[in-house]
């Protein structure tokens, strides 16, 4: 007998307390059941695979961290352009072409603006291409750069264009993996390396040239290599969490095992024992039927049929939609809640993306200013709709929804919401991010 | 994946990456301390050799601080790191002429390194404390400490030179960002994000649960559509009269399972079990030969019988044991068992192919195989207006990924899949999904009036086949 507290049970009693309370109570009991693994689960935990290290990342393992990752993006772009426009201006008397000064601020801009559009949330996973794209960017502006000031650079360290991009590296850290970031940094070093060795005769210190390279590699690498340390430690705590909490996941599902297993059996023979079972039990003892057993036997395999056809096709959606209505129910509501899945692709969806369909409508659901009546819920090829009436502002509901972006961004694709006269809806591309 | 940290493990993972990240940051910056000097010791005399020895001190110490994060290393690491900074500082100032101000990258190396103390910090807090939530808000009181104990070094050691102090940015600008990021891990884990973080671990949870209970009902209607819809849908095809006796006793049987069994249970637990033994089971060498053993030889002298046109007449007696244990398992399997409860009821059913090859399934895999091929045959009887049918086994040359398909054809009636009733349940449940639940296949063609070939592909362990191989045999052929 386990003793790790049930997150799953779920009483009447609980919802019909209100979202918050249920909320509160499920909340504390899986906090404390994850707070409490059995000493199974802490007894060994599986070393994360190179293969998994080599594509994983914090956004993708932890859209939520992600998520809380997010202020430094906008923040180190921020810097990344200041820094440069300043840099530039303080160094204006060493500028012998303006138009390469000028397209070297444009570059390392659009490597910030780049970087702040590829990681908003709600997007999918910033992509191989995309960070490539971004040093890519960067690198093109620091070569414009050194143009700029050649035969007139005083100082190596002046130049904004190994911290940019050292900085830039470092903003991967939440959203590419630590091999990416390192190859990337290597390459541009290389790059920033030359350069600074190039401008050896014309600088105002006189230090041999490998000084020159190394004070503009530092810059780079350092914040660069912190970067990906901080991508791989953090990948390599989320997937040990994250064996253990699939095993914590698979134990409690096992432990409930046979009580489901018998909550079924109960429930088809409750389909069958009315009729099916009786006639049954008739037709042995008498050993011959009649043209009306015939027909009835024929009437009996078609309504047990329609009965178990229907529960066939049952989906992971209706289910969830269910146990939205009843909790709505509990709570005193009328609820209306509609499902579409005209091209039967609920099926095609994996666990993860259920997951967070399934939390997404329990946040709807369970927010003060919902209107019980209104969601709606619809599934496409390549596309899910969601919508509902709030009576909240766009502000509010666009922060109630933000975490749920984010993790609907990662698993499924982009998350596009729109609040308008208090009508939510919300719609996402389920062109599944690649792995790059 | 959506399982992300729960909130009490955030803290201290992000003082771990960030200590880790400032660890990092640190070293590169005292690999460049110790690049600068090496490459200015070619050019100058061997003076800075105290510098590298303090500042490859400090990188030690550094790697120390990163293995065991003590409050006393962390003391340690900050009293050598301003003393590096002083030498380092006085070494490369020390040349006349060359550098001419303070406020440089080079001299900022150490400095930088040194306050990335307060990423280090933050575990030293944890350790100190052995409060998580605190520990990033300690991590930038210890990135003050070696910010104010780095300009302390270096101002010391520059007022021994004729060099001007001057702040450098770098220092400034490197401590401003390690604070700054250590603040946003303190604060950026809001109440909604946390809140939406056990809303989804509950929505993982629950999915588990529903799927478990999805496939238990997908496995409970198979069952019951196999027993009694199937004993319904044969007497409502029955004239006026006496039931035959095959079919009572197919209910009987049926009743007997569903009111006095735990059916459902029983065939999980099977299942299951199946499943966990399936590799131990793949890896006995002989695994394969288990049926050679006590009753089994009783079904060695039927085997006799049934391969007597088989065997050719030279065959050697390995050829005739070989085939005696095909036979055997063939006979002992679920999908011979199918076929005969078929032939009770009147349809004539050939087997062709290899039969021997069903020695490649794990009991749970037969049992499935054997009620989809009989789902197979029973829709024959029903639907197809034949009594005849042929069930062809044999497996595909995929070394890759090696398979078992099994083909049951007849030359009835046929009809058009996409409008079969959607209340069909024989094929949809009893077949396709029993087969995929299994990682197989179900591959159906048929047309009105041009009979029906269902094909059925399920996975087999590979580790037979290289003993089928070499034994330069894959099963015997039969016709039966």
């Amino acid at each position: 007998m386990s003793t790790v507290p049930r997150a799953d049970r779920e009483t009447p009693a609980s919802r019909a307390a209100g979202p918050a309370a249920a909320e509160s109570a499920a909340s504390r009991a899986l906090s404390a059941a994850l707070a409490t693994p059995p000493a199974l689960l802490r007894a060994s935990t599986p070393r994360p695979t190179r293969a998994q290290m080599a594509f994983a990342t914090q956004e993708r393992l932890d859209p939520l961290a992600g998520l809380a990752a997010w202020p430094i993006v906008p923040g180190i772009a921020a810097i990344v352009t200041v820094y440069a426009g300043l840099a530039t201006f303080l160094q204006r008397g060493q500028i012998t072409d303006g138009y390469f000064a000028a397209l070297a601020l444009l570059f390392v801009v659009a490597a910030a603006v780049t970087l702040v559009v590829a990681a908003r949330p709600g997007r999918e996973p910033l992509s191989r291409t995309a960070a490539v794209g971004i040093v890519a960017l960067a690198v093109l502006g620091y070569s414009l750069e050194q143009a700029s000031y050649w035969g007139q650079n005083a100082l190596v360290q002046d130049d904004f264009g190994p911290v940019c991009i050292g900085l830039l590296l470092l903003a991967l850290a939440p959203f590419r993996p630590w091999r990416d970031i390192v190859v990337l940094a290597a390459v541009a070093a290389v790059a920033v390396g030359v350069g600074a060795i190039g401008q050896a005769d014309t600088l105002s210190i006189v230090v041999p040239a490998g000084v020159y390279a190394v004070v503009a590699m530092t810059q780079l690498l350092a914040p660069a290599l912190a970067g990906a340390a901080y991508s791989r430690q953090v990948v390599r705590s989320l997937l040990a969490w994250q064996a253990v909490s699939r095993r914590a996941t698979r134990l409690r599902t096992e432990e409930s095992r046979e009580l489901l297993a018998q909550s079924v059996i109960d429930h088809r023979l409750g389909t069958l024992g009315e009729d099916v079972l009786p006639f049954l039990v008739r037709v042995l003892q008498q050993a011959s039927v009649t043209e009306a057993d015939v027909a009835r036997a024929g009437v009996l395999a078609a309504e047990v049929r329609q009965i178990f056809g229907a529960l066939v096709d049952r989906t992971w959606l209706d289910a969830a939609v269910l146990r939205e209505r009843q909790a709505l129910i509990a709570r005193g509501h009328t609820p209306q809640i509609t499902v579409a899945d005209p091209e039967q692709v609920a099926g095609e969806f994996t666990a993860e993306q259920r997951a967070a369909v399934t939390a997404l409508m329990s946040a709807i659901c369970a927010r003060p200013g919902f209107d019980p009546g209104s969601l709606t819920v619809r599934l496409d090829h390549n596309l899910v709709s969601i919508d509902a009436h709030f009576a909240l502002t766009a502000r509010q509901v666009h922060r109630i929804l933000r975490p749920y972006r984010a993790v609907l961004g990662v698993v499924c694709g982009r998350v596009r919401v729109a609040h308008r006269n208090d009508v939510l809806t919300l719609t996402v591309d389920m062109a599944r991010p690649s792995q790059n | 994946m959506t399982l992300g940290l729960p909130g009490h493990l955030v803290q201290s993972t992000l003082s771990r990456a960030l200590a880790r990240s400032a660890h990092w940051f640190g070293l590169v910056c005292l690999f460049g301390a110790l690049l600068t000097l090496s490459i200015l010791s070619i050019s100058r005399s061997a003076e800075l050799w105290v510098a590298v020895v303090v500042i490859l001190g400090m990188a030690a110490l550094l790697v120390a601080l990163a293995r065991h994060h003590t409050l006393w290393l962390t003391t340690a690491y900050l009293v050598l790191g301003g003393g590096a900074a002083y030498f380092y500082t006085l070494s490369v100032l020390s040349a006349p002429d060359v550098f001419t101000t303070s406020d440089l990258f080079l001299l900022a190396l150490p400095k930088m390194a040194l306050v990335m103390v307060g990423g280090a910090g933050t575990r030293a807090g944890q350790s100190a404390s052995g409060s998580a939530g605190t520990n990033t808000l300690t991590g930038v009181l210890w990135a003050t400490a070696g910010f104010v104990i780095a300009e302390a070094a270096t101002v010391a050691a520059i007022a021994q030179t004729d060099v001007p102090y001057r702040a450098d940015l770098f220092t400034i600008g490197a401590y401003l960002l390690l604070t700054g990021i250590l603040l946003l891990a303190a604060f950026a884990r809001r109440r909604g994000a946390a809140a939406a973080q056990l809303v989804i671990h509950r929505a993982v949870q629950d999915d588990a649960t529903r799927t478990l209970r999805h496939d238990l009902d997908h496995r409970a209607v198979a069952l019951l559509n196999d027993t009694a819809v199937s004993a319904l849908v044969s007497l409502a095809h029955l004239p006026a009269g006496p039931v035959p006796e095959h079919l009572l006793g197919s209910i009987r049987g049926t009743l007997h399972t569903l009111t006095e069994t735990d059916w459902l249970t029983n065939a999980d637990a099977r299942t299951r079990t199946d499943a966990d033994s399936r590799t131990d089971a793949d890896s006995r060498p002989d695994a394969g030969d288990a049926a050679d053993v006590d009753g089994a030889d009783a079904l060695a002298a039927d085997a006799g019988a049934t391969h007597a046109g088989v065997t050719d007449a030279g065959a050697t007696d390995a050829d005739a044991r070989a085939a005696a244990a095909g036979a055997r398992i063939w006979l002992a399997s679920a999908v011979y068992s199918a076929v005969e409860h078929c032939r009770d009821r009147d349809l004539h059913v050939d087997v062709t192919g290899d039969p021997g090859a069903l020695r490649r399934l794990d009991a749970g895999t037969d049992r499935e195989l054997g009620l989809a091929v009989q789902q197979c045959l029973v829709n024959v009887i029903l639907h197809a207006g034949i009594a005849a049918a042929e069930v062809h086994i044999d497996m595909p040359l995929d070394h890759e990924r090696p398979s078992l398909a099994i083909m049951v054809t007849d030359a009835g009636r046929g009809f058009t899949e996409s409008e079969s009733a959607g209340d069909r349940l024989g094929l949809r449940q009893s077949v396709r999904r029993r087969i995929e639940q299994l990682g197989g296949s179900v591959v159906i063609w048929t047309r009105p009036g041009a009979g029906t070939s269902v094909l059925l592909t399920v996975p087999v362990a590979a580790t037979d086949r290289a003993r089928d191989e070499s034994g330069g045999r894959s099963g015997e052929r039969v016709a039966s």
